[in-house]
This record gives C-alpha cells, structure tokens and sequence, in this order.
C-alpha cells in the first residue's frame, strides 16, 4: 500500500504523537472525591494540580490516535498497488481505410501480442479495447489518425505504469501520409520511449489516374471527355452510357472497381430543361452550363448535386466496390465535355468508391521518426489515475467516524472511574 | 462508677470526683489504695449511647461506611448493655430532627433500638456536644463518632460528666479508606466544609498519614485526660469486637458494662 498524499499521514502521526504527549504528561487536575479527614492533608497542595505520569485510560488515548491516524491515512489517499512487472504492452491496430485487409491485420496483431497486452484498434478515433484472443471485428472507411492512437495509448499507459517497469508500445498500421500530422510528432515526442512499429503492406495510392473503360458510342462526348483523362493507374473504373447489365454489376462487385452508370438519354417523363444550372461536385467542381436533368437517381450517397441542392449523382456499395448512377444528360452539341470545370467534375465522379482517395505510405524518414530509438518507456512516467478503484479511503474514514462516535462513550465511562 | 449500699457487692477505685464517704477504709488501711464499695442493688447504670448522624459518617460512600459501622457497634452496646439489666437509650442527632429513646429496661427496647437507628441516615452538620452537656443526667455516656467535629466543644462537656461521676466511653469510628486512601491522585473534599479542599497525591501521602495518626493520638490522650475511655474501631473489624473491647476497657468499671 502506498500513499498519494503521504504528508497528511506523516501529519497525522505528528499529531498523534502531540496527543500521547498531553495525554500522559499533561498537568491536569484531579477528580474530586470526598474525604472526612481532609483536613490532614498539607494545605501547601490545596491548589496544585498534579502531573500524571502514569498511563490512565489507555482506551481512550488508543481511540484518538487511531482517529487522528485513520483521518490523516485516508486524507493520504492510499493505495493498494499490485506487484509490478518487468513488462506491459500495448498494441495499436490501425482499422483505418489505409489497412490493406483484415487478415493481414489480425495476423500481425496475434503476432505482436503477448499475453497480458492491450490492443486497442483506432481509425479516426479509438476502438474499445480488445480482450485477451478476440481480434479485431472488421475495418473501416474513415480516415485513420496516429494521433488518436497514441493519446489512447497514453491513457492506456497510465493504468499499466503501476504494475509494470517498462510498458512496450507497438504500432501495426500501413503507416500512410494521410495519417500522419503535425500533432501526430509532437505527441510521439511525448512517449518516453522508443515504438515498435509493425508495418502492413499498403494499398498503392489511389490518387492516381485511375484506368477507365468505357462502354458508348464513338460520338458520345463523355468518350471524349474520358480520353482526355490521365491514365494508366491501378485502379480500374468503368462507364456504361448504355444498359446496365449483371456482369457489369459482378464486375463492380470486387475490391476497389467503380461502375459508373451514366445513360445516354434521359427518362422522358422527369426531363426537363435548364437553361443554366450549376452542377456542383463532391469537391471543388462546379459546372455551369444548359444541363438537362434526367430522372432522379437512387437513394444512395450523393456524390453530385445540383445547383438547387437535389441530387444528380449517386453512389451504392455493391460487394467491394461500388456503382454510382448519374442522372445527367450531357448537350450532343458543343464542346461542354472538353472544358477543364467538367473534366474536374468527371475526374470526382470516377474517384474511388466512397470519395476515398488514399494518400501515399510514409516514407523511411517519418516512419523512423516514429520509430524512435533507446528504451522502452518507464512505467513510473505515466501519471496514476486520480480515481483509483482499490483504494481505502471511505473504509477509513468511515472507522473514523465510528470512533469519533464511541469516543465520547469511553470519556463518560472513564470519568466515572 | 457504682452506688453505694450497705450490702456490699464490689469495689471500684476511687478517683476524683467520687463520693469520698463511699471509700472503703479499712480496705485503704490493708491494700494502701483507696476503694469504693459499691451496693448490688444500685449497680445498674442507666447508659445512654450518643451516635454521631454528621455528613462525615457517611464515608464511604459505597461498601462499609462508618455510619453503617457505628450502627452495628451501638446497636451491639446496647444489647450488652440491656442483658446485664442496665436501662439502656440512644440519641441520635440530625438535621431533618433527632431521634432520641430514653434510657429503659424494658424487653424490646434494644429492637426498638435496633428500628431507631435503621431508619435514621447520616448527614448534616449537627454538633455532639449540646447532646452530651443534655446526657449528664445518665451515669454512663457512649458515644460513637469519627470526632471530626469540634474535638473540644465535645470534650467539654465530657470533662464535666466525668467530674458529675459519670463514665463516658468514646468509641472512635475511623474508614481504613481513612487510614490509606487510594493511590491516586484526588482533590480531598470534607463533607462538612465543603469549602475545604485538598489536593491529595503520593507525594503528601506520608504527610497526611502522620498528621492523621498524632491527631488519633491527641484525641486518645485527651480523652484519657478527661477522664473517658476511648477506643478505636475500624470499619475493616468486626463491630462485635469493638464491643467486645470498649466493655473490658482496662480502667473501666470493676464491673463491665452489662
């Protein structure tokens, strides 16, 4: 047991001491008896008081100090800690959208893991914490952020540090830009300590061009407008102007494929005509021109709206890709599809499914900048929580007050002695 | 003190105060001392034992007080007193009224003693010696006390009934509570002066034991000089014994008490 406060306890002791002291040395004067033969008794000590020296009423001196001490002990806030190991660790499993697949994950982690440790998953905010062989449940598509991992970490860390030495932090994660900030350093900065960090391989970057296939007519203007696209990236994206077909849908249906369905002509009971409307993009694209809108596309996530705020371009998760259905019909005439503002809206509409556009990994640079180098952290540099669950404090004050109660009992019961 | 008769019963040595016509004077001529011959027929004393009731007989408080003691010890007196055929009586002063029963033979009078005391408690500061100055009229006097009141407004008037030819017995009652007082320290109170205290402790133990002892002494020497007998009873004897040792007093009466 150790005390947070210890002051008050030395106080306390102090004080009990200060209180043995009166108690037995402390000049008082006697009880009254009656006496016949007072009278012979020297009247030089009529007035005197006595200084006791011999201990009298133990019980009652016993019951203030263990009052005084019960106070000051809990007033020091003690604390039962358990014995402490060479060793504790905590794992941090990156489930972000950066993370490849969740084999790969899990492997690594149970890799990693020894027995006792915290692995704790984290995107862009942290999971709970996951119990001894459950791994974790599945992988997400926001966005992930080292620096949420490691301020759980440091929570995580404040626990452990009263019962291991050295606490052992291991990063599993692709480890990409996007994850990585500012803070991201300066909070590493702050672990004192280096950082086991077990790197996954990383979906390549889908920031680049991505290949696009397309299925129309020579004459289509979107045809155009999709040869005038960069080329020649890993990412595989597909046009239908036409029917939509059940390959197509299969096609879709893998990880990473985007399907893009954009028929020619429009449904003819939900057309009508705009003479300037303002196409507005996922992300800074913004097209003004005389588009006329087809019917409204399925309920799904708007990628593209129109200058009223209704929807023009949809997106469905179809397996592990994606389609997205654009109710707009493109003007045959004029060169609309060649301008640099649409080809920045067709450039949005053909991103990756759920607008994630990765960033590239970390370099060797950043990642051992991480990494960091010398010990692992000391555990005794981690702050205990202030609410302690074990600890004694309401037990002691509570006997406190029990004796403060039976205090005044043991007085009356001595002076009638 | 016995009376005089011209059937001679017993003698007793003359002392002053005596009636020099009862001295027996052929017994001066043959034994050299002076003797009074006393009559069968007037040796019966009428006896009158006086208890003092005062606040300080009431110590202690719990277990053997003196009161409780010197009740035992006349109520023993009187029974002696009453089976030698002496008309016997008892005075006890008090505060709330004194209780008095005249000298009598009669059977049952040391029960109606024996009430008498029962009921009375200790306490007040009622002086003894107006009741002895009144107690002249009985040729013997016994009265039991702590003495703790004015010593010599009692012995007065014990002086004088002893000079009238009585005989006045001082039966002494001192608490052993008295005589060693607990170990530890107290502020002593007098029940009769509250006014007066003291701080007793181990250090003025000795001191009080000695004061205590040369006072017991003087009041002895006093009494013996008034012409009264005296002896000490301590609540930690049996009461029967100090009846036992005040009526074979040695100087007292040829004849004991009853």
């Amino acid at each position: 047991m150790t005390f947070l406060a210890p002051l008050w306890f030395a106080a306390a002791t102090a004080l009990s001491a200060v209180v043995v002291a009166l108690h037995l040395f402390a000049r008082r004067r006697p009880q009254t008896h009656m006496l016949p033969t007072a009278r012979f008794i020297p009247p030089h000590s009529a007035q005197a008081t006595t200084r006791t020296v011999r201990p009298t009423d133990l019980l009652l001196l016993l019951l203030r100090v263990l009052l005084l001490l019960a106070v000051g002990a809990a007033l020091a806030k003690p604390m039962f800690t358990a014995s402490r190991e060479p060793r504790a660790g905590i794992v941090l499993a990156d489930v972000s959208r950066a993370t490849q697949g969740l084999d790969a994950l899990t492997r690594r982690v149970a890799a990693v893991r020894r027995p006792g440790d915290l692995v704790i998953p984290f995107d862009s905010a942290p999971r709970a914490v996951l119990q001894e062989g459950v791994a974790p449940a599945g992988l997400s598509r926001a966005q992930g952020s080292l620096s949420v991992g490691l301020i759980a970490a440091f929570e995580a860390s404040r626990a452990l540090g009263e019962r291991a030495d050295s606490i052992e932090l291991t990063i599993v994660s692709a480890l990409r830009e996007e994850e990585i900030d500012r803070a991201t350093i300066a909070i590493r900065a702050l672990w004192p300590g280096r950082i086991t960090i077990e790197r996954l391989d990383g979906i390549p970057s889908q920031a680049a061009a991505p290949r696009v296939g397309i299925r129309s007519d020579p004459s289509d203007p979107l045809a155009a407008a999709v040869r005038l696209l960069p080329r020649g990236g890993a990412r595989e994206v597909r046009v239908v102007r036409g029917e939509l077909s059940s390959a197509d849908s299969a096609w879709a249906a893998d990880s990473g494929r985007v399907l893009v369905y954009w028929p020619t002509r429009p449904a003819m009971s939900v057309t009508r005509p705009d003479t300037a409307t303002g196409l507005i993009g996922g992300g800074d694209a913004v097209v003004v021109a005389p588009f006329m809108r087809s019917s409204r596309p399925p309920d799904g996530r708007v990628v593209a709206r129109w200058s009223d705020g209704a929807a023009a371009a949809t997106e469905l998760a179809t397996g592990a890709g994606c389609v997205r259905h654009v109710a707009v019909v493109l003007p045959v005439a004029g060169d609309l599809t060649l301008r640099a503002d649409f080809l920045r809206l067709l450039h949005e509409l053909l991103a990756p499914c759920g607008g994630t556009v990765l960033s590239s990994l970390a370099n060797d640079s950043l990642v051992n900048q991480l990494r960091g180098a010398g010990p692992l952290a000391d555990g005794r540099a981690f702050p205990a929580p202030l609410d302690h669950g074990r600890t004694i404090a309401p037990w002691l004050l509570a006997f406190a007050l029990l004796i403060a109660l039976g205090e005044p009992f043991v007085r009356r019961q001595g002076a009638r002695k | 003190m016995r009376g005089s008769a011209p059937e001679l019963a017993e003698y007793k040595l003359y002392r002053q105060g005596d009636e020099a016509r009862r001295i027996d004077w052929k017994l001066l001529a043959r034994s050299d001392r002076a003797y009074i011959r006393l009559a069968p027929e007037r040796a019966t004393l009428a006896t009158t034992i006086l208890v003092d009731s005062s606040a300080s007989m009431a110590f202690p408080e719990s277990g053997n007080s003196k009161w409780d003691f010197a009740r035992r010890v006349a109520i023993g007196l009187a029974a002696v007193a009453h089976r030698g055929g002496d008309p016997v009586g008892i005075t006890l002063p008090s505060d709330g009224g004194n209780r008095y029963l005249p000298p009598r033979t009669r059977r049952g009078v040391v029960a109606e003693i024996a009430g008498l005391v029962s009921g009375a408690q200790a306490g007040g500061e009622q002086s003894l010696s107006p009741f002895i100055a009144v107690a002249h009229a009985t040729p013997r006097l016994a009265i039991v006390s702590d003495f703790l009141d004015d010593l010599e407004g009692v012995l007065r008037p014990v002086r004088a009934h002893v000079a009238a030819g009585g005989e006045v017995h001082l039966i002494h009652v001192v608490a052993m509570e008295e005589l060693e007082p607990p170990h530890r320290s107290m502020v002593a109170v007098d029940p009769e002066n509250t006014a007066l205290q003291r701080t007793f402790a181990e250090a003025v133990r000795i001191e009080y034991q000695t004061a205590f002892r040369e006072w017991r002494e003087g009041l002895a020497r006093m009494a013996l000089q008034a012409g009264a007998f005296y002896t000490l009873a301590l609540t930690s004897e049996p009461a029967d014994r100090v009846v036992r040792r005040v009526v074979t007093a040695p100087g007292a009466a040829t004849r004991p008490i009853g």
